[in-house]
């Protein structure tokens, strides 16, 4: 008995020995260099050890048999390996791959300026927008002072490489939005309707865009709205130009806020005097109600719904002799409702839905009146598929319904009516294929239908990028871009085509720490542009457009608790549209622009400070006493604007305290000249300076937070605040 | 012969049982050691990995999850403090993928919570006038929670304490906001005691050091 359990122990122990195995050998990366600190172990069990400072390891396992090692270091992927555990000695010098992530990754850049909290590309936050001096906290001002742009001060939109204010189109949340500005006034700037706060990511594309947007010639603005709200608040503004209060309140998985403004401008302009004479200086009200709720884990659902009733009445030269003027009476109301949904299916599938409804009223009064209502509901899907990380594919399609009519009575009393219209449907496909981490191709291809035009198009889109080190990333991209002619051709008849661009772009982009540059070079081509003869209108205009950007930032690089950025734009352009007599540069085409924004934070008075230099070369006007067509040319275009923002607490709130101030030299900035449609006495045409509503424009505001979150014992944000 | 054979083996199969909780036991207690006395990245990465094996072989054992997302924490603190705001993501990435498999084995464990707040305060520190807004009220609400859950946790005040610290006055942080909980959690650290040698105890060092500040 006691024979026999010797013999067992010792069998078993001899067991033990005789099956112990060791393994070693050396972790590396692809170039060969040793991996300090990786883990290295057996699956599901606990043998195993940390590699040494010459990537080498070692370790001993009484396991037997087919058994798993697996290596996993930080920023790597894990790695794993069949092994035969037989006793003795096993060497195995395993190499584990960087793992490909938005730090490493080569991202598609031609074209593209991200501003995003959530993206590695950033150019400008949307907190950058906020406090960018000379764009009054309106998101079309700041993207002003990017390349690509030309300063175009009497309309307040976006005017991309050469294009109109039309051909850049605004997206939320990857919906179409009917109205993204105000009111269009004669020679008064428009604003945009929506607050850069509700976004948490801005790209604004100057060319080259994803398949997935269509209907603009020239340039995308897409804007993503924010998640979950963070906290519960309630903020009060008191503003010279108005007042406003907002609520949020945040519970487990979902937020609602509400929010609303009243906007007066007679008592401003009561103390600043105006150039232009104001029989109702602007007055209106607007309400906002944003709704979160987290469906799930990874699935969010959202609604923006947006209000606004505003009208304004002032003076406006008249159409036969710009030296009388007329009464100029405006009423708007709005309506914007835009929901999303997104949910991640699987580890492959992401899934994103949107519907949204624009209603827009608008009544002009002049010698004429013009009363214009337009109805747009729009549906959209789209699929993701992460095939693996290194090939990416999305498709989806949206179907559009717009209802536009508009009711035309002259000065004479002649009526004219247009009552448009359209179901459009459109569909895309694209693809990301990662050749390498260094280097990714996207293809893609959109193609769209419109029965108000019986017709189809088809786009194709193609970027590359290549990274070229660390920093350094060379792009390029070619697109074909479609959009419908603007609803003020299409009351001649709807027996048109689309309007056509060709971009090829080229890009080079060094993204450092805190310091980013890039240069771009683009030639773009239009065709099928409308073309206008007293009534009636075909697709017989084209154009080209080319020229380059730079833009260099720097975040604290190199002075400190600064942050600056130059844009240099250069464009060369004519096209033949419209009422062109010829091809032409268009009006709102200058051919240098260029800005400085320079922001300071000043840490002891817990203060920003900053300053943006704008400038354009002249801008063509057409003179109709000269024999040549818009060969006359103003005077360049400068504007110098100041902000500052003090934070503090009031009574404990959080307090934003805001002052800017526009044009602080009083620079006499011409934006072109209107004549007179019939000649005076002499034969000549009269003209006047078409010039900014006031030299000079001041903002103050006072912004509160009252949220028991904010003031009692925890924070909004941690650490230094540049 | 054969009742001795069967008692044998009933007795190796319970050894067996038992030396796998003996197992986890010594590797726990080692791995713990390691992490009380860490300072440096090496050292809690090292600890990190050695929790991470026992993870991998002890898959419904909360604490070396745990101990893990804490390391990594910490690894994420070092780099910060280096300067490396970036390099600070894949390791809270790496905790916050720890923390989710404790959450699972363990609901509503003040500790668990109390990480999951650090997780929070340490995503600011990529871009704090960027990532502050979403995470400071994010972290600080999880931290609430955390107290709720255990009154007498010293890491959820010192973790919220520490947020506060770092949060310019005007947002409503400061040394003067964050000395009730920091004073709280040294008041709670003074009590504590390690009973099975295994439970956690980290954070006095530098709930220290913080009150110290917080009195210049």
């Amino acid at each position: 008995m006691k024979k026999s359990v010797l013999l067992f122990i010792a069998f078993f122990t001899a067991t033990i020995l005789w099956s112990q195995t060791t393994i070693k050998g050396i972790v590396t990366d692809k170039s060969g260099e040793p991996i300090i600190g990786a883990n290295v172990f057996l699956k599901d069990t606990y043998d195993g050890t940390s590699t040494e400072a010459d990537g080498s390891f070692e370790f001993a396992t009484t396991e037997t048999g087919e058994a798993i090692l697996a290596i996993t270091y930080i920023g790597f992927e894990d790695f794993e390996q069949a092994v035969q555990l037989n006793g003795g000695e096993l060497e195995i010098n395993p190499q584990i791959e960087e793992t490909a992530n938005e730090l490493n990754m080569v991202t598609i850049s031609a074209g593209a300026f991200e501003a995003s909290d959530e993206k590695k590309a950033v150019m400008l936050s949307p907190l950058d927008i906020v406090t960018t001096a000379g764009a009054t906290a309106d998101i079309a001002g700041a993207l002003n002072t990017l390349p690509g742009t030309q300063a175009v001060g009497e309309e307040g939109q976006l005017f991309v490489r050469g294009g109109a204010a039309y051909e850049t189109r605004t997206f939320i949340d990857g919906l179409f939005v009917q109205n993204p500005y105000s009111s269009r006034v004669p020679d008064i700037p428009a604003r945009g309707r929506f607050s850069p706060f509700l976004f948490k990511g801005t790209m604004f594309s100057t060319g080259g865009y994803s398949a997935e947007y269509g209907q603009a010639l020239s340039s995308a603005l897409i804007l993503n709205t924010n998640d979950l709200a963070t906290a519960t608040t309630t903020g009060i503004s008191l503003m010279t130009v108005g007042l406003g209060a907002s609520h949020t309140h945040l519970w487990d998985k979902s937020s609602l806020a509400l929010s609303g403004n009243y906007i007066n401008v007679a008592p401003y302009n009561s103390i600043v005097p105006q150039d232009r004479k104001w029989d109702k200086p602007f007055r209106g009200y607007d309400g906002q109600i944003i709704y979160r709720k987290e469906t799930s884990e990874t699935g969010i659902f959202k609604l923006n719904i947006n209000g606004s009733h505003g009208s304004l009445g002032l003076q406006t030269p008249g159409f036969e002799d710009v030296t009388k003027t007329n009464a100029f009476a405006l009423g708007n109301d709005n309506f914007y409702l835009n929901s999303s949904f997104k949910e991640i299916l699987d580890e492959h599938w992401t899934l994103r839905t949107g519907l949204s409804y624009s209603y827009d009223k608008e009544e002009i009064r002049e010698l004429f009146s013009v009363n214009t209502n337009e109805q747009s509901a729009q549906a959209k899907i789209t699929l993701t598929n992460n095939v693996g990380q290194f090939f990416k594919i999305k498709f989806g399609g949206e179907y559009l319904l717009n209802l536009y009519d508009q009711k035309f009575i002259s000065s004479a009393g002649e009526e004219f009516t247009t009552d448009l219209t359209d179901n459009y449907g459109a569909g895309f496909a694209e693809a990301d294929i990662y050749l390498s981490k260094d280097f990714v191709a996207r293809l893609g291809t959109r193609t769209e239908y419109s029965d108000m035009l019986e017709k189809w198009n088809i786009a194709p889109r193609i970027s590359l990028a290549y990274k070229t080190g660390k920093k350094g990333q060379f792009s390029l991209a070619y697109g074909q871009f479609f959009q419908t002619p603007e609803k003020e051709l299409l009351r001649f008849g709807t027996n048109l085509n689309y309007e056509k661009a060709d971009h090829y772009l080229i890009n080079y982009q060094i993204l450092g720490k805190k310091r980013t540059f890039r240069i771009e070079g683009y030639y773009k081509t239009y065709d099928n542009l409308v073309k206008q003869e007293n009534f009636t209108t075909n697709n017989s205009g084209n154009g080209h457009a080319r020229g380059f950007d730079i833009f260099y930032r720097d975040k604290g690089g190199t002075l400190k608790k600064a942050d600056f950025w130059i844009s240099y734009s250069f464009l060369d352009t004519e096209r033949d549209w419209r009422e062109f007599p010829q091809a032409a540069t268009p009006t709102f085409a200058s051919r240098h622009n260029a800005s400085i924004v320079y922001k300071q934070w000043l840490p002891k008075i817990t203060s920003s400070i900053g300053f943006t230099y704008s400038y354009a070369s002249p801008r063509p006007y057409n003179d109709p006493n000269t024999d040549g067509f818009n060969e006359g040319r103003t005077p360049a275009y400068h504007d110098l604007s100041f902000n500052i923002s003090y934070l503090t607490n009031i009574k404990r709130h959080f307090t934003v305290l805001y002052a800017s101030v526009n044009n602080i030299p009083g620079f006499k900035n011409k934006f072109g000249y209107r004549y007179s449609n019939t000649p005076n006495d002499d034969g000549t045409y009269t003209g006047i300076a078409v010039k900014p509503a006031a030299k000079r424009f001041f903002f103050v505001g006072c912004f509160i937070s009252i949220g028991q979150r904010f003031s009692k014992d925890n924070g909004v944000t941690s650490g230094d605040l540049n | 012969m054969k009742k001795t054979i069967i008692f044998l083996l009933s007795f190796a199969i319970c050894s067996i049982a038992f030396a796998q909780n003996d197992k986890y036991i010594a590797a726990m207690k080692k791995a713990v050691a390691q992490v009380d006395t860490a300072r440096t990245l090496d050292d809690f990465k090292a600890a990190g990995n050695m929790f991470e094996r026992i993870a991998n072989a002890e898959k419904n054992q909360w604490l070396p999850y745990y101990y893990h997302a804490y390391c990594q924490v910490m690894s994420a603190v070092d780099v910060m403090n280096h300067g490396d705001l970036k390099a600070t993501v894949p390791y809270l990435d790496k905790a916050q993928e720890s923390i989710d498999v404790a959450k699972k084995l363990l609901p509503d464990n003040s500790e668990i919570v109390t990480m999951q707040g650090y997780i929070y305060q340490g995503r600011i520190w990529e871009n704090p006038m960027i990532k502050g807004a979403k995470y400071g009220p994010k972290s600080s609400g999880v931290l609430d929670k955390a107290i709720e859950l255990d009154p007498n946790n010293p890491r959820a005040y010192y973790v919220k304490g520490q947020g506060i610290f770092y949060t310019p006055a005007f947002f409503g942080g400061g040394a003067d906001n964050a000395k009730p909980f920091l004073e709280k959690a040294k008041e709670l650290y003074e009590k504590e005691e390690r009973t099975d040698g295994l439970s956690p105890t980290w954070g006095s060092f530098y709930n220290n050091y913080l009150l110290k500040e917080a009195n210049k």
